[in-house]
């Protein structure tokens, strides 16, 4: 099966350049298949037309053909340009995550002027002076934007209260 | 005649006109910022959308739209990095341009040619759209199942990537489409026993995360760069003799822009792309292509502004996306309680004129604000990313969590970050994702609808013509990438 991105320059390895994606696919689709046999029963008055499960098992066959076709297709199209994979992605990752782990306890301002410190800190930033003010106005931008102004309900946490 | 004249009225009373100025101003803005767009923009602003007036709303998205598709160009032209992927074509003579002095006859004449094509694309919008929903009028639900699929076919041209990965990002959102309560029987699925997820994926979570969050994966990864204006930025503008060159490039390009946008899945970037090719094989002087032509600002510019208009046609008579930002647009719309289609056209009418004017007065504004205030928008995409992306994920969180006030929404948002950070490092689009939740209901309703017309017996469909066109159009929607590389090889 040719595809768009078959001009793509021809990969050394031997096995289809896909196949990895191909059994991840697979087996997603294996499983929600499973899933899908775990459905409630539907009452005897109740069914005609399509089961509740059919549809999704109709979509997943669907998957999994297609995945089936990727895994013996060339050069499936090319990913964006991949830059390597760098430990800023999991930094990045592991801050946002915290802060928003933390955000219904403390609050989502709370911590947000430290969030707003690491984050261009983790990107590389070295201009203190700028990332002191970024960390420092921001937060009350927002504040007064979304909360004072706008009313809009956010996890506020030790600030409760503040938000009128 | 009276939904027009309100329609009309509503977009220009004083309130409109200011939130259409600013979101003008704002979609130019945000078009000009590397890896943003209107996408972006339209995903950020949803839980404030939702909770606007529906027309006021869904007039905002469709200004946003037009003005970030303008505001591309800025930084194509200025820092040969274009601000949204329809502006690609604009750098390959914008630049140039830039580069010896002519940066204000090249950024006047990509707000002029805009402004035209998307103008000419909203008149096309006027008159196409209700004849397509009249016809659209007599739909069933086999028809409408036909209808879907055919949507669906059309991702195989959707973006820069493979079709069988823009398939198989398509069935997984309308796999993602079935999990909650099943409408027919009140069964649970996919719910994991999660009182959140019984109602279903919202969009909103999903769409910041496949977009905005995976951007955000994605800059983490890619280089410190930073871009830096050209230093002569002349104020010239275009001539009157720049004009007169180019009306005949404006013209076809708005034509081509507005067809391929007409294209469900098609948009702005093809058109830009197509329409500068044509603007090559057209012009009495092809061999100054490269070195800065101004019918190569022209082309793409008219065609891809064009083809918002052209992709509105179909997301507004039949409910079938015209492109990844009119998927955006539609979710919106649903989740206004706006359902496009041709009912659309026969209950509020005015709403739509509503949307055409707001149409038709953003393309007014940006030009304006192209032609004036361009060179110092273009300092926006100075912003250092250590700050934008920290910025763009604390206004991703304020706006997922406000929808519901729930954190499980903002931790979908961080999931559906990571998904789509690892389908686009493996090659797979997120807009046919989105295009598939948006069209899966329909497409599992109306399925389920035909098959109790037609007593389970599939071959119901070969009795309806407009279904059987559908499929056909469908089948060839599929076949449509095969087929031009097949004649691309032979040339």
């Amino acid at each position: 099966m040719t595809d768009r991105g078959e001009d793509a320059p021809a990969s050394p390895r031997r096995l289809p350049p896909d196949l990895a994606d191909s059994l991840v696919i697979l087996a997603i689709c294996a499983g929600g298949y499973l899933l899908t046999l775990e459905f409630d029963p539907v009452p005897e008055f109740m069914r005609q037309g399509l089961s509740p499960e059919r549809f999704p098992q109709i979509v997943i066959g669907v998957i999994g053909a297609f995945a089936l076709m990727l895994a013996f297709a060339g050069r499936a199209g090319q990913a964006e340009k991949r830059p390597r994979l760098r430990l800023r992605i999991a930094t990045t990752l592991l801050l946002v995550g915290t802060y928003v782990a933390t955000a219904e306890s403390l609050g989502m301002f709370t911590l947000m002027p430290l969030y707003c410190a690491l984050f261009p800190v983790l990107w590389g930033e070295r201009h203190w002076p700028l990332i002191a003010a970024y960390a420092g106005l921001l937060p009350v931008l927002l504040f007064a934007l979304f909360v004072v102004l706008l009313g809009t309900p956010l996890p506020l946490g030790l600030l409760e209260g503040l938000g009128g | 005649m009276d939904a027009a004249l309100t329609g009309i009225a509503f977009v220009l009373s004083a309130e409109m006109l200011l939130l259409i100025f600013l979101a003008t101003i704002a979609g130019v803005l945000v078009g000009a910022l590397p890896g943003l767009g209107s996408i972006m923009m339209i995903v950020l602003l949803l839980p404030y959308i939702i909770v606007m007036e529906p027309t006021a709303g869904i007039v905002l998205t469709a200004v946003i739209y037009c003005a970030a598709t303008f505001g591309g160009s800025i930084t194509s032209i200025l820092i040969n990095t274009p601000g949204t992927p329809a502006a690609a074509a604009t750098t390959f003579e914008g630049y140039p341009m830039a580069q010896r002095g002519e940066a204000g006859r090249a950024l006047g004449m990509a707000a002029f040619s805009s402004s035209v094509g998307g103008i000419f694309s909203v008149l096309v919008l006027i008159v196409a759209a209700p004849l397509l929903a009249r016809v659209a009028y007599h739909f069933g639900p086999p028809e409408y199942f036909a209808l879907a699929l055919f949507g669906l076919s059309m991702l195989a041209s959707l973006g820069n990537t493979s079709t069988l990965k823009n398939y198989i990002g398509g069935a997984f959102g309308i796999l993602l489409s079935t999990v909650g309560v099943d409408f027919a029987t009140g069964v649970e699925r996919f719910t994991f026993g999660s009182p959140a997820l019984a109602e279903g994926i919202h969009f909103i979570p999903l769409m910041i995360g496949l977009f905005a969050g995976s951007e955000l994966l994605m800059q983490a990864a890619a280089s410190d760069a930073v871009p830096r204006l050209v230093s002569k930025v002349a104020v010239r503008l275009p001539s009157l003799a720049d004009l007169r060159k180019v009306r005949g490039t404006i013209a076809r390009s708005s034509l081509l822009g507005t067809f391929v946008g007409i294209l469900p899945a098609e948009g702005g970037t093809v058109a830009a792309l197509m329409a500068y090719n044509e603007a090559k094989r057209w012009s009495k002087t092809p061999e100054a292509f490269g070195k800065g032509a101004i019918e190569g600002i022209a082309a793409p510019e008219s065609a891809n502004n064009a083809a918002t208009g052209g992709a509105m046609v179909p997301t507004l008579a039949l409910g079938i996306p015209g492109s990844a930002t009119t998927a955006v647009i539609l979710g919106a719309m649903i989740m206004l309680g706006v359902r496009p289609g041709p009912a659309l056209f026969q209950q509020q009418p005015d709403f739509l004129y509503a949307i055409f004017g707001g149409m038709l007065l953003a393309n007014l504004v940006f030009l304006f604000v192209g032609l004036y205030g361009a060179k110092l928008f273009a300092h926006i995409s100075l912003v250092p990313k250590q700050f934008l992306w920290g910025t763009v994920f604390l206004l991703a969180f304020i706006g997922t969590y406000a929808i519901n006030n729930s954190l499980f929404d903002v931790w979908m948002m961080v999931a559906f970050s990571v998904v789509g950070f690892v389908m686009r490092r493996r090659g797979y689009s997120a807009a046919p994702v989105v295009m598939g939740l948006i069209l899966g209901e329909l497409v599992e309703i109306s399925l389920t609808q035909s098959m109790l017309m037609f007593q389970q017996d599939v071959s119901g469909f070969f009795t309806r013509p407009i279904a059987l066109l559908f499929f056909a159009l469908a089948l060839l929607g599929v076949a449509y990438p095969y087929i031009k590389s097949a004649l691309q090889r032979r040339r």
